[in-house]
């Protein structure tokens, strides 16, 4: 009888246990999920140097949330909350401490800025199931489950404008490289690296320079005495324009080709300004401000002009933006399968397929994060005083055909 | 050849650049005993102020940096008065974490009155360059050799000719026999200080001048000048002159032929050799190149 009672409060603890589990994982909320609002977190540089890209960035994915909001939300049913945390960019930890105190607030984070910081943040993430928006673009980030990448990679921006610039000033061109002692640096030069495979060239020298470096004169010396006809360079504004003033008071002037992260128009305003004309292309992936042959350029002039009036023309206003077609593609997803979890979201993430961002930028296919395909396509700039970002279009779409056997592996963790 | 000139050139006026925050360094260092964080923090205002005469206000360039080197010495000055005056007595740890918050403080009152974007300081020099020895010398350098050159020599005749530079130095020497002689220690904290800001205004305005332009990583060039203070000596002002040009030099070298010359040191070898030799000094001279030994009675 005794037996018989034991068994039977053991049985109902047990079953009580786990009723109450089932019950507490029931109840348990869904982290930035609130009636009809959903929270996203956003971590960018908005009080150090580099909030000249942090600013503008987290400016544009914020109207696009306030227009969606107003044209009735996700799904039409959530209105979405952009919750933004500042870091610093030189210090990749501040991303990690920010990402701790806001996790809890949000069901993923629309934008997180810089290639250090997103590897800091992988294996929290993968902890705890939170997709994140790199702004940022290199290449391994295609095949990480919790990234929701976005257009082509630095590499591929690399790869191409170098194959572009072999192809109409000579395949016998001395290619060179330049680029900060960082995650963004390695990944230009991997796109160095890959160009100097895929199209059979030695890269005649490299050079490598810290943030805070003031004087250039010795890389500068190293490139020219490499006699480099053209120099991939890998940089952000504040180092371009230093890099670039030495090159011309060297008289060293071969063809600069920079990456996106490497340009800000108030350089046109610099003594250099004649010289950047003649010397240097800008790559990334995407539109010229106001082309409005791209069908979503004319939707983000208007949120502009209603949302944020004071807004200065600015390629990373547009790159907020166009990231916000990404984030808003997942929700929707999670909202449409019914299930805006953690775990749900990242599912949505996984089942999306193709992705049109309107020509801002080229298409993605999404899905699991072996399977997704990347656009391969890159717009060569050049400085243009006349526009309204001080770029316009030298050659809009370009992919080498080697562009297109180019693989994608997850790094090694 | 031609590439040794420019390098030694271009060594030796990052150097003087170096060499004028080293000063600022070590004129604190020797009128309080405190390493002032903050001094990056000055560097970058000062060149912003010059940005703010020159370009915004219009005015000629000349009287921009002297308004600018005019403003962050009142500004030193001030911070003496309001926020270390009233630690006197306190901890030298506690000091020195209050000059990393001004630090901050300055960096970040400088970016909401002027942004982050470059700015540029509206120098004459732009992008000109002269031909010497065969190599391409910047304008700019030069100005900054002669300008950080005669900025240095009047500091040294005011600390060695002048009464006022007298009692800097008997103040630091011995403070309690100074105040017996009617010298205020106040009053020579507050010297040290407006030195400091002058001092880093020129530091900021050669640092930022032709292309280069001014933004908030400016401060960070402080840090850099750091084993060229330890090198000279904490406590001497001729160390931190001797000290910033070995370190510029150094620098400007280690980047031009050790790192090509031995590929296996990193790219970067020549931000990392300034504190390879600040660490060999620590060693075998821990007081620096001129600092003076201390003695302590056992």
């Amino acid at each position: 009888m005794r037996m018989r009672i034991r068994w039977f409060l053991s049985s109902v603890s047990v079953a009580g246990i786990g009723l109450l589990s089932a019950c507490g994982e029931a109840a348990k909320p869904t982290p930035g999920v609130s009636g009809d609002t959903i929270t996203i977190g956003v971590i960018a540089p908005l009080s150090d140097a580099v909030a000249v890209i942090g600013t503008p960035i987290t400016a544009g994915m914020q109207v696009y949330f306030e227009a969606l909001n107003a044209r009735g939300g996700i799904g039409g049913r959530y209105k979405v909350n952009v919750l933004v945390e500042d870091q610093t960019y030189a210090n990749p930890s501040t991303s990690a401490q920010k990402y701790q105190k806001i996790k809890d607030q949000v069901a993923l984070f629309g934008l997180v800025l810089g290639t250090d910081h997103i590897n800091t943040l992988l294996p929290l993430l993968a902890e705890d199931s939170v997709l994140v928006g790199p702004a940022t673009f290199d290449s391994e980030w295609v095949r990480e489950p919790f990234l929701i990448p976005w257009g082509s990679t630095y590499q591929l921006w690399a790869y191409n404008a170098l194959a572009y610039y072999r192809e109409t000033a000579g395949a016998d061109k001395r290619i060179c490289a330049m680029a900060l002692a960082t995650g963004y640096g390695d990944a230009g030069l991997g796109g160095v690296t890959m160009a100097a495979e895929k199209l059979g060239f030695e890269v005649a020298a490299t050079v490598r320079f810290k943030q805070d470096d003031q004087d250039f004169v010795a890389p500068i010396t190293q490139l020219r005495n490499a006699r480099c006809d053209a120099v991939l360079l890998v940089s952000l504004p504040a180092n371009t324009g230093r890099v670039l003033g030495t090159a011309a008071q060297a008289r060293f002037a071969p063809q600069w080709i920079t990456l996106s992260p490497g340009w800000h128009p108030a350089m046109l305003e610099s003594p250099l300004r004649d010289y950047m004309r003649a010397r240097l292309w800008v790559s990334f992936d995407g539109a010229e401000w106001g082309d409005t042959t791209a069908p979503r350029m004319a939707a983000a002039m208007a949120d502009l002009q209603t949302y944020r009036p004071q807004q200065k023309p600015d390629l990373y206003f547009t790159a907020g933006y166009t990231m916000a077609i990404a984030t808003e593609a997942v929700l929707a997803k999670a909202v449409e399968l019914g299930d805006l979890s953690r775990g749900g979201i990242v599912r949505a993430s996984e089942a999306l397929g193709a992705v049109s961002f309107g020509g801002l930028i080229g298409d993605y296919v999404y899905g699991p994060a072996d399977r997704r395909e990347p656009p391969r396509a890159t717009t060569i700039f050049r400085p243009d005083p006349a526009n309204a970002t001080g770029l316009s279009t030298i050659r809009k779409d370009y992919s080498h055909p080697g562009a297109a056997e180019v693989t994608f592996t997850r790094a090694p963790r | 050849m031609s590439d040794l000139v420019q390098f030694l050139l271009a060594g030796l006026a990052l150097g003087s650049v170096y060499a004028l925050i080293c000063l600022g360094f070590v004129v604190i260092y020797r009128a309080t005993g405190v390493i002032n964080f903050a001094q990056g923090g000055l560097v970058v205002l000062g060149a912003f102020l010059t940005h703010e005469f020159a370009v915004r206000q219009g005015l000629p360039f000349s009287l921009a940096v002297v308004l600018a080197v005019a403003a962050v010495a009142g500004i030193g000055m001030a911070l003496e008065r309001v926020v270390f005056r009233p630690m006197v007595g306190q901890p030298t740890f506690a000091m020195i974490l209050i000059t990393l918050g001004v630090l901050f403080v300055l960096e970040q009152a400088s970016a909401a009155r002027w942004g982050y974007d470059v700015l540029l300081i509206g120098d004459p020099w732009g992008v000109q360059t002269v031909q010497i020895g065969g190599a391409t010398v910047k304008v700019a350098d030069l100005w900054t050799l002669g300008a950080a050159g005669a900025a240095l020599a009047a500091l040294f005749a005011l600390f060695r000719f002048s009464t006022l530079g007298i009692a800097m130095r008997a103040g630091a020497a011995d403070p309690e026999a100074a105040l017996a002689h009617g010298i205020s220690p106040q009053a020579i904290h507050g010297l040290s200080w407006a030195i400091a800001g002058a001092v880093a205004t020129l530091a900021g305005v050669f640092l930022s001048a032709g292309p280069k332009g001014v933004d908030l990583s400016l401060s960070l060039v402080a840090f850099r000048a750091f084993p060229a203070m330890i090198l000279g000596g904490l406590d001497s002002p001729e160390g931190a002159v001797t000290g910033g040009v070995l370190i510029g030099l150094i620098e400007v070298l280690t980047a031009a032929y050790l790192v090509t010359a031995v590929p296996g040191v990193g790219a970067n070898f020549h931000v990392v050799m300034p504190y390879l030799v600040m660490v060999v000094i620590l060693i075998v001279r821990p007081y620096g190149l001129f600092g003076r030994e201390e003695v302590r009675r056992a």
